[in-house]
């Protein structure tokens, strides 16, 4: 094979994402849940049908459910919407979810079909999206930006993330160290039904077993015998009958015969009297039973156990017990918490299937008790049957999912379940922050614990998790973003991958006692962490589920592993995972040929049909473990089985925007990937159709000269946030130390830099209980030049109450004169109201600068009869103090703007737009930067992009032969003139095009400063921050420096005249404080005096009386 | 020092004059002369650009700021700038045909498809100020694009200003000098102490190509303008130098050396359409000796009459 197409084949990476996007993750789990899982919650037996307690004939029964397309019911219309008109109107993009029943309505039976239960919300861009499949134009055509990466959902016009979460994977055993040096093996079972954890743990020589609704640990031979297990031969067969578990399990068998419990009866009754809250007195139901009930149910309550038949839970409690004893011999086999292949990430589809399953609980609970409500009284024969339609309650389900989503509060009461921050609102400020948004990994893990472990980067997240991209501060590593090519699994079915395992020749588990699993050359066959059985030719069975698994009889994300030190194999098909494609090696050959990827950028192929014909294939992390893997074509030996689509796949889309990001010092790559989220730019095609609450934009954003293929993959290319620079690197004036750089005057008022604002204020009218609503008022006229502030205010609106597109507003001015009645709560006769039953409410504007209204929305949606947004845009020029970014993590804001004709130039004409510090170079270490300058600066003369892709890239060499063949420097480096003086500058400058990001963070909207301003009304101190207007407080250590300096007067004027000075009344004789020259304790005005004290000072005296405590003045004349 | 004292005679060599470029050898001057002439050039010399905008409708996708500053950066061609006054000193309250010069942009696309609207589109409101209109001469400038039913009415004035003020009222695109270099070669050295090999990897060394071998492997300075003060030749000298036997003989004088000759300047003017490019440099010029003699003025009475 040649050099090149061992390039050609990282086009299966935009071939990859252009079928799944970057979004996939969510959209395929939400579509699971709702073409497979909603189905499934409710024709599970504890779901499906409602019963009543008191007339054994009723019955509710769920035949099927569907969710339709999104729609919405207006004036008992019910239409078709879009998602960019729920944004517009505050809408919920929802659709209604349709049961089929079957139910009794006095004595027959009744069917219905499409009856509507509630309203689903629905993801962008999943199977019931009315967005899926559409071309470019049809997609204009709903006003949708083609490049939005959709999978999130719009709760009343506010557009809401579900993050991904981080958990511990649930099902499986993990051994442990705890504290006190302890062995522990945990299990957190989770089952629809139930959830429970259950420990098994050594405790000095003896081990234990431990759950929640037991009082205390039990002997773990207890439990053995309680599930059935008499003779100890039997557990010493079930764990282990080599000498290291007979030994380590002696003295927990001893404990049994010391507590002279011998058999199954006394074990339960042991269990019984142990149970924490124990219900069996109400139930009439003996302990024994109950101790049974509990280990049938919960214990360990994910290994099925049908009729109290005990033997997988016996066996799986067998294996428990081994891993403790193996632990307790050998410190290695402990689980290390941390790895990757030990955690699952929930997604929107399970998340929302969690908490619509609980809804789908009460709303049939509810039913019941309404059903039982009326059985319950005596029947009444006149009348209509009783209709169970009429107690079902479509609110219920509605808002209790859209609650969940627009507060992000997921409270599940079966599994006592209370969690916050599940959801975040989009960031729209820039593409690349909705793009990291939908990418990010939100872990379970508290954010104030201080351990490392979780925090740190994992060897076996290579690939799956983003190195660079996570926040600083708190919540450092714990926050992760999911790599490029990274997929994560949905549930599939267990019963193929079983049945197809037993006809490879697994034996069952069940036809065995203890001792033939442990036999030596027999391989432990586990599915999804249940035993399923043995098998004696380990590497037969892997390979034929391989083959079989390539060959696409079972899903490609089937993962087959075999762990050899256990003498096990591990098959998982449960959702989750995380995983990313390979490429098959066989025979020191790719299976992936030049032809394929011909047939690829020809479009007969896509990426799929590389995965079903088995060139292609997903591992997980803990079948990564089993492969050797190639990095590069190169690096391919006999071992090796997988190669690398391309390495720099290992980043995510966001640290994908930096070029030669494996020339820069770690942390800087960090630093730009929360950067690149604050870079002003464009956010969509249709970003002058929204209406968020503000928009950053930038005007004239161009491509970047640098590019990297993740920037041509994630479409950064055609929705950039930047501007490609020319910028000289050379100090300059002085006021460019500490980062600061210095801008050209001519470059900012021809568009560089130049940002827009765009910002919405809401004013909707009300409609009260009494019938009176919020009107619009005709503004007053104003007369002459100069009005008063108060009328002048008014002057941007129209006749009809409202602004007039096009005016030009500052802060103050009235966007909406909206009225309020007076009266909100009585009636009141409609003819009789006068002007006076009002008061005005209007909205005003907010905001640094003059700024022109550009749109009106004028709407309603069912909450909101008459809803305004004014959409205001600013433009904003840069100026002194705007923050700028290159991509390398190097922020500086500008010091001085400075005048073209004073800008160093050369003898070509150019002159710089910008320029930088060589200071910021040495100790940051950001020799990604250098490259970049000098391949965009040769991009620019050969008049083609330059590529700066992780671990490739177009080579600093090939860029400097370009320059030289041009006429420039090797190096770079430019002669260049003073501007002012005309001389030659004393060094040759680095200079070139280099792209820079304005961020977010604008002088215009932070510049603070007060003279008198607003006061607190407790302490009639200034109020604090700039959205009150506060004033700038003298600190603490500023105050240390008054009283060092000895100006006492100083202190007192700050501190008191021109803060909270207070005039108060206090008695000479008591010592107490008075009120207007009276003392309420001595009953006189004859001592009182004035003294002036801060107001704050007479609060706390008062607070402290409040408190029984008296603070008594004693006063002398100075 | 003893030029300054014979005292230098300048003068200006025009290289080449286009429609939008001009080149030209000024000499006998300081630094300091060639550089206010460039900053003047850049900075002050005035032209005509849109610079107040009412927008009466605007239903394109662009909104009123964007397309005012898109309006402002417009080149118009400003040779009779003199017939205008600065806003400011216009007697006049708001404008007049003395300081502007308003055109008016009213287009709609009726047609459906995209329509462009460009330069050519902006109509006189008046017979007065034709000779202000935009200097469009190739193609088209592009203002903004619409879509069918969307329409655009403006009225703008054009006003006069300086670069100073604002970069729309710049009239170059690019105005720059370069020095004169002075290219010294020892061909005494070259040739007793560097082999033919040597001295072609110093012709190589420059990236622009400024050096030749001639008949005799010689090296010939032929395109001298070109240079651009790299030095890459000085310092593969240097390193032919040390890395040979010669540094034995302890020669420290180099074989090539470039400087600049600090009283003769290439300047190369691009006219951004605005102004003829000599008439840019013509009108520096003039604004330069105007503001000297502004200067003059204030110097006083008794220092003048003697």
């Amino acid at each position: 094979m040649s050099q090149n197409s061992h390039q050609e084949q990282n086009l299966l990476i935009p071939a990859f994402l252009q079928l799944r996007g970057l979004v996939k993750q969510h959209i395929d789990s939400y579509d699971y849940f709702l073409t497979t899982d909603i189905k499934q919650i409710v024709s599970s037996p504890s779901n499906c049908c409602v019963l009543s307690d008191y007339n054994p004939d009723f019955y509710l029964k769920y035949k099927d459910i569907r969710v339709l397309m999104p729609s919405i019911e207006e004036d008992a219309v019910i239409s078709s919407i879009t998602p960019h008109e729920c944004r517009l109107r505050d809408l919920t993009y929802a659709a209604p979810i349709e049961v089929d029943i079957e139910y009794i309505k006095g004595n027959k039976i009744i069917c219905r079909s499409g009856l509507e239960i509630g309203m689903m919300p629905i993801m962008l861009g999943c199977c019931n999206c009315v967005l899926r499949n559409k071309s470019e134009e049809e997609l204009a055509k709903m006003l949708e930006c083609p490049y939005d990466p959709r999978g999130y959902f719009i709760i009343k016009g506010v557009e809401k993330v579900i993050l991904i979460q981080e958990q511990a994977s649930k099902n499986r055993i993990i051994v442990e160290i705890d504290s006190k040096n302890n062995v522990v093996a945990q299990v957190t079972s989770s089952t629809h039904e139930k959830k429970s954890r259950t420990v098994v743990q050594s405790k000095g020589s003896k081990i234990y077993m431990k759950h929640n609704t037991l009082s205390e640990d039990i002997p773990i031979a207890i439990v053995f015998k309680a599930l059935g297990v008499q003779a100890d031969q039997e557990i010493f067969q079930l764990v282990g009958t080599q000498k290291q578990y007979i030994d380590a399990l002696g003295m927990s068998l001893q404990e049994c015969s010391i507590l002279n419990i011998l058999t199954e009866k006394q074990a339960l009754r042991f269990i019984g009297s142990k149970i924490k809250n124990s219900k069996a007195a109400k139930t009439g139901r003996t302990k024994i039973e109950e101790a049974r009930d509990v280990l049938a149910t919960v214990v360990l309550s994910h290994v099925p156990c049908e009729n109290y038949d005990f033997r997988a839970k016996i066996r799986y409690l067998g294996i428990m017990v081994r891993k403790v004893i193996d632990a307790m011999n050998d410190p290695k086999k402990v689980d290390d918490r941390d790895y990757y292949g030990n955690k699952r990430l929930e997604l929107a589809g399970q998340l929302v299937g969690l908490l619509f399953e609980d809804l789908f609980k009460r709303f049939n609970s509810d039913i019941k008790k309404h059903v039982d409500k009326i059985f319950s009284k005596p029947k009444s024969s006149k009348g209509e049957p009783f209709d169970v339609i009429t107690a079902m309650n479509k609110k219920m389900i509605t808002e209790g999912l859209n609650n969940a989503i627009s507060t992000g509060n997921w409270s599940l009461k079966r599994f006592k379940m209370e969690r916050a921050g599940v959801t975040e609102v989009l960031s729209r400020l820039s593409y690349m922050s909705a793009l990291g948004m939908m990418t990010r990994i939100n872990s379970q893990f508290e954010k104030t614990r201080k351990i490392s472990g979780p925090r740190s980067l994992q060897g076996s997240q290579f690939g799956m998790i983003c190195p660079s991209d996570t926040p600083e501060g708190e919540s450092c590593g714990l926050v992760k973003t999911l790599a490029l090519t990274t997929h994560i699994t949905i549930d599939q079915p267990e019963e193929q991958i079983s049945k197809l395992a037993f006809s490879l020749g697994v034996e069952d588990a069940s036809l065995f006692s203890g001792d033939e699993l442990y036999s030596p050359g027999v391989f432990r066959v586990f599915l999804n962490g249940q035993p399923l059985g043995v098998h004696r030719d380990a590497d037969f069975l892997i390979n034929s589920l391989r083959e079989i698994r390539r060959k696409g009889k079972i899903s490609e994300f089937v993962s087959v592993v075999k762990v050899e030190e256990e003498q096990q194999i591990h098959i998982a098909c449960d959702g989750g995972r995380l995983t990313r494609p390979f490429i098959i090696i066989e025979k020191c050959k790719s299976k992936v040929e030049p032809k394929h990827i011909k047939e690829l950028t020809l479009g007969l192929r896509n990426f799929d049909d590389f995965v079903n014909e088995g060139l292609v294939e997903y591992l997980d992390v803990n079948e990564e473990n089993n492969a050797v893997i190639a990095m590069r074509h190169e690096n391919i030996s006999e071992d090796t089985t997988h190669l690398e689509i391309d390495p720099f796949t290992i980043l995510g889309c966001v640290a994908g925007l930096i070029p030669y990001p494996h020339h820069n010092q770690s942390p800087r790559n960090t630093y730009q990937c929360a950067m690149g989220k604050q870079a002003l730019g464009i956010i969509g095609y249709n970003q002058f159709l929204r209406v968020d609450t503000v928009l950053y934009l930038l005007a004239y954003s161009q491509t970047p000269m640098v590019r990297t293929k993740t920037i041509e993959i994630v479409n950064y290319d055609k929705l950039p946030a930047g501007h490609n620079a020319s910028v000289a690197v050379m100090s300059y004036s002085g006021y460019d130390i500490e980062d600061a750089i210095i801008l050209n005057k001519a470059s900012s008022e021809r568009g560089f830099g130049r940002s827009l604002i765009v910002k919405r204020q809401n004013s909707d009218l009300r409609r009260y209980n009494n019938g009176l609503s919020d009107r619009l008022v005709m503004p007053p006229v104003i007369h002459g030049d100069n009005p008063p502030p108060s009328i002048k205010k008014f002057h941007a609106l129209d006749k009809g109450g409202i602004v007039a597109v096009g005016s030009i507003v500052q802060t103050g001015d009235v966007l909406v004169n909206k009225e309020t009645p007076v009266n909100k709560v009585d009636d009141i006769e409609m003819s009789k109201l006068t002007d006076n039953d009002f008061k005005p409410s209007f909205t005003c504007f907010k905001g640094p600068n003059p700024t022109q209204v550009n749109r009106l929305f004028i709407a309603c949606n069912p909450e909101e009869p008459f809803l305004i947004k004014t959409v205001t845009i600013e433009t904003r020029p840069p100026e002194l103090g705007d923050k700028f970014s290159s991509r390398h993590g190097q922020k500086g804001v500008v010091g001085l703007i400075v005048q073209q004709e004073d800008m160093p130039f050369n003898e070509q004409g150019w002159c710089p737009d910008m320029i930088m510090n060589p200071h910021g170079f040495p100790s940051r270490m950001t020799v990604g930067k250098l490259i970049e300058l000098v391949a965009g600066k040769s991009g620019v003369f050969q008049g083609k992009f330059k590529y700066g892709t992780a671990f490739a890239g177009d080579k600093v060499i090939d860029c400097g032969e370009i320059l030289v063949k041009n006429g420039f420097n090797y190096t770079g480096k430019d002669v260049l003139m003073c501007g002012t003086s005309g001389e030659l500058v004393g060094a040759y400058i680095f200079s070139g095009p280099l792209y820079y990001q304005k961020l977010k963070h604008m002088v215009a909207d932070k510049m603070h400063a007060r003279a008198i301003g607003p006061k607190t009304a407790l302490t009639r101190q200034p109020t604090e921050g700039r959205a009150r207007e506060g004033g700038l407080r003298l600190g603490e250590m500023e105050r240390d420096c008054l009283i060092g300096y000895g100006a006492a007067s100083l202190i007192q004027e700050r501190l008191m005249y021109s803060s909270d000075v207070f005039i108060a009344s206090v008695c000479e004789s008591c010592g107490n404080l008075g009120y207007e020259q009276w003392c309420q304790f001595c009953k006189s005005r004859l001592n009182i005096v004035k003294v002036k004290m801060p107001y704050a000072c007479k609060l706390l005296f008062q607070e402290l009386q409040a408190m029984n405590i008296r603070p008594k003045l004693n006063l002398s004349s100075s | 020092m003893s030029e300054v004292y014979r005292g230098r005679a300048p003068n200006i060599e025009i290289n080449k004059i286009t429609r939008e470029k001009i080149k030209f050898t000024l000499s006998g001057v300081d630094s300091s002369v060639a550089n206010s002439l460039r900053r003047v050039m850049i900075a002050e010399v005035p032209t005509m650009a849109i610079d107040v905008v009412h927008i009466h409708t605007n239903t394109s996708s662009l909104h009123d700021e964007f397309i005012a500053h898109r309006l402002g950066l417009i080149p118009l061609i400003s040779e009779n700038q003199d017939n205008y006054d600065f806003p400011r000193d216009c007697k006049c309250t708001g404008h007049c045909e003395h300081c502007a010069v308003q055109f008016r942009l009213k287009v709609k696309n009726q047609e459906g498809g995209v329509l462009d609207v460009t330069s050519r589109d902006l109509r006189h409101l008046s017979q007065q100020g034709n000779d202000v209109r935009p200097a469009d001469s190739d193609g088209p400038i592009l203002i903004l694009k619409l879509r069918k039913n969307q329409e655009i009415d403006i009225t703008c004035n054009a006003r006069k200003g300086i670069g100073k003020e604002h970069a729309k009222w710049s009239p170059v695109a690019t105005a720059v000098f370069k020095y004169t270099p002075d290219i010294y070669l020892n061909q005494q050295r070259l040739e007793s102490q560097f082999t033919a090999e040597e001295r072609k990897e110093i012709v190589n060394s420059c990236p622009v190509g400024v050096y030749k071998l001639n008949e005799e492997s010689n090296i010939e300075v032929v395109k001298l303008n070109k240079c651009m003060f790299c030095e890459e030749c000085m310092r593969k000298g240097e390193m032919i130098i040390t890395r040979s036997a010669s540094a034995l003989l302890n020669v420290h004088d180099n074989v090539v050396r470039v400087s600049q000759l600090k009283d003769r300047f290439i300047f190369k003017v691009e006219s951004s359409g605005a102004l003829k490019p000599e008439s840019i440099v013509s009108k520096a010029f003039t604004i330069l000796t105007k503001k000297l003699d502004d200067i003059k003025q204030l110097i006083p009475p008794l220092i003048n009459t003697r």
